[in-house]
């Protein structure tokens, strides 16, 4: 049996553990193509069109995967964290593929929340293994792989490597430069090239070194989330807004990269939360970059380029004031 | 302390008079118009969906005119509605206002929420309280009766805007009733009026169901006024819901199990609560079918996250039942003649499919 896994969304955080998982089942394991021209076009028909891009993108690989496997897996994913949710159009996201097609192999999707119980990742899981069979250790011991698999794949990025170079073995260039950008952003917005317009590449070929929330330290980062005097009930919003005063308040970095996909709801209100809390009381460099259907490389290219130059600039004219002026 | 509130529809009559009856100063925000749009979207962060926007409008606008204090709810998600409050603050502050935030959530705790609560009830007695609570919930109960009745009388009427007349002499006399009786004499009073109208007799109404996210369904400037629109286009134009059942819906002590039953048809469609109105929005759609509606209407603030999953699911249900849908999305760029033609056609549709089946 064949078992299709779009590459959207969360797969740049999960992929491993799910691969493990269905592997120790004795399940093939498909991913759809990074995403081209042909699924972009694909999605932006066949999709809603309020939705974001990232959301449109998943009904392209869905169309990318039909004819190549038997069953498609499609994870509902409510909440990743104690209290939290992911944005509704996640925990959505089977019922809308379902519903829009009906010549698709059958979706398997199973409900991941964490909301409540840490439980609630291994509940998901046996749910997911019943499908398959119904030997309950081999199903624990899938599990226990997919778990191995995922620390694996964490502590890869902990050193400093990005999802794209581990799983896509994508090569980027080493850089000893002393110009540091944090990209703070969700990992499927970052690593889809197609929806970044390459900003990775962009900013390694500028000779600019790279931070992002996938090296940091996840415990501190919730940690400074919590300062909120309201808790943020979006797991990515806490991720998002740790993440930036990580950075900021630690001057681990020379200027953040805020991306954001249009019409992201929970980001609408975060970004504003990162701006008004922290970027502009210290004057940090920021650079908000809006990410749709219409963006192009050359407009980013454009816009990073002179990020950079006021950043280099800022370096080498200003960073010797003291810091009572 | 000069208390003000979020609008939304007519509620705010029935807040109005609750904080009163507790003793406070109220300042309600004027009616929306334009320049309340404007102020919001003036101030509020860009990609925010259209009822924040609109509710900074208000609460600026309330400030201009004294205010110093801000009644709102908070949530616990997915919604964004549930952080709008935090989110205001801030930029009410950098706007240099110093405002005092009443905000009743239950995320940051009991003692919290008791501590904003006795800074609504102050020192009144609980007798006093329990009565001002009832009135407040009669007048609820009672603008919910006049809008439904409004939606039926409306295409009958032989003279256009009678019912809108006999509505604005309710309300202000709705505003002044002081005891439960008092209220219901408004509406029996109401109902007469409504009665004495002279109709036209129109054997073939077209009946169309509104769905969608609360705010924009409910409150009349934000849908561009569409019951009326629709019933001067001699349309029958029923809500899904109204103000009493999102109190039912969103405020714990309150929560009914008929609701919860209700969205239980939405399940095949939608598997589990996205938050909002989404999963509701798709019952109410098929239960609109089953009670032999023409169309149905589904209203949404563009980007609303819970409403695009029912869209995307609201095409399959269409075809699935038979039961025609359009889906107004909603900002501040929307212009009422984007929306006066699309309705147009929508109901030309819906009263030629109806002529057709009748015929065949």
């Amino acid at each position: 049996m064949k078992i299709g896994i779009p590459r959207v969304l969360l797969f740049y955080r999960f992929y491993p553990m799910w691969k493990a998982f269905f592997e120790s089942l004795g399940i093939e394991v498909v991913t759809s193509s990074i995403t081209n021209k042909e699924i972009m076009d694909i999605s932006v028909k066949e999709s809603v069109s309020e939705a974001c891009l990232p959301i449109k993108l998943a009904y392209g690989h869905i169309v990318d995967l039909k004819n190549k496997v038997d069953i498609i897996y499609i994870p509902r994913i409510v909440g990743l964290e104690y209290q939290t949710y992911m944005c509704p159009k996640f925990i959505g996201l089977p019922d809308m593929i379902r519903a829009r097609f009906t010549d698709i192999p059958p979706i398997i999707d199973h409900t991941i929340d964490k909301r409540n119980s840490q439980m609630g990742f291994l509940r998901g899981f046996f749910e997911l293994g019943k499908v398959f069979t119904n030997n309950k250790t081999k199903i624990l011991k899938a599990y226990l792989n997919g778990l191995n698999a995922i620390k694996e794949y964490e502590g890869q990025l902990k050193k400093g490597l990005l999802p794209i170079e581990i799983l896509e073995n994508k090569k980027l260039k080493s850089t000893d430069s002393i110009l540091k950008i944090g990209i703070v952003g969700h990992c499927y917005e970052i690593y889809d090239e197609y929806i970044s317009s390459g900003m990775i590449e962009t900013l390694n070929k500028l000779g600019v070194k790279i931070f992002t929330m996938e090296s940091l330290d996840w415990k501190e980062v919730l940690r400074e989330a919590n300062a909120l005097p309201k808790r943020l009930f979006w797991t990515f919003g806490r991720e998002l807004y740790g993440t930036a005063k990580y950075f900021i308040q630690r001057r681990l970095v020379d200027g953040i990269i805020l991306t954001v996909a249009f019409g992201c709801g929970p980001d609408s209100l975060v970004r504003e939360l990162i701006e008004r809390d922290l970027v502009k009381p210290l004057n940090f460099p920021e650079i908000t970059i809006t990410v749709d259907e219409h963006s192009s490389d050359v407009g980013l290219l454009t816009r990073l380029e002179a990020f950079v130059d006021m950043l280099t600039r800022r370096e080498k004219n200003e960073n010797y004031l003291s810091p009572v002026w | 302390m000069k208390i003000t509130y979020p609008p939304f529809g007519d509620a705010g009559i029935a807040i109005k008079s609750l904080l009163e009856d507790l003793g406070h100063k109220v300042i309600p925000p004027p009616p929306t118009t334009n320049r309340t749009l404007s102020i919001g979207v003036q101030y509020a962060p860009e990609f925010a969906c259209l009822p924040l926007k609109i509710t900074l409008g208000n609460y600026i606008e309330a400030i201009e005119r004294g205010a110093d204090t801000i009644l709102m709810l908070g949530g616990i998600g997915p919604c964004r509605f549930g952080y709008y409050a935090e989110v205001q603050k801030r930029i009410l502050k950098n706007m240099g206002y110093k405002i005092d935030w009443i905000t009743l959530d239950l995320s940051t705790g009991w003692i919290n929420l008791f501590k904003n609560i006795k800074k609504i009830i102050g020192k009144n007695s609980i007798p006093h309280i329990i009565n001002s609570l009832k009135v407040a919930w009669e007048k609820v109960l009672a603008l919910d009766e006049i809008e439904r009745i409004s939606r039926k009388a409306r295409p009958l009427e032989k003279k256009k805007g009678r019912v809108d007349d006999i509505i604005k002499e309710t309300h202000s006399a709705l505003e002044k009733a002081k005891s439960i009786v008092e209220v219901k004499d408004v509406v029996t009073q109401y109902k007469r009026k409504i009665g004495e109208i002279p109709k036209e007799k129109l054997d073939n109404l077209v009946k169309i169901g509104i769905v969608g996210e609360f705010y924009v369904v409910l409150d009349h400037f934000t849908n561009f006024e569409l019951a009326r629109r629709l019933g001067e286009m001699e349309v029958w134009a029923e809500n899904a819901f109204y103000i009493e059942d999102i109190v039912r819906i969103y405020i714990p002590l309150m929560k009914s199990k008929v609701l919860e039953e209700r969205t239980k048809i939405a399940i095949p469609y939608i598997k589990r609560s996205v938050g909002g109105e989404g999963q509701r929005t798709i019952a109410h759609t098929i239960e609109f079918k089953k009670e032999n509606f023409d169309g149905v209407i589904h209203l949404l603030p563009f980007t609303c996250m819970p409403e695009i999953v029912a869209e995307g699911v609201l095409e399959r249900v269409s075809r699935d039942y038979d039961i025609p849908t359009l889906t107004l999305s909603i900002d501040e760029q929307t212009g009422i003649a984007g929306i006066n033609t699309r309705i147009e056609a929508f109901i030309d549709m819906l009263r030629s499919r109806k002529k057709w089946r009748l015929a065949s």
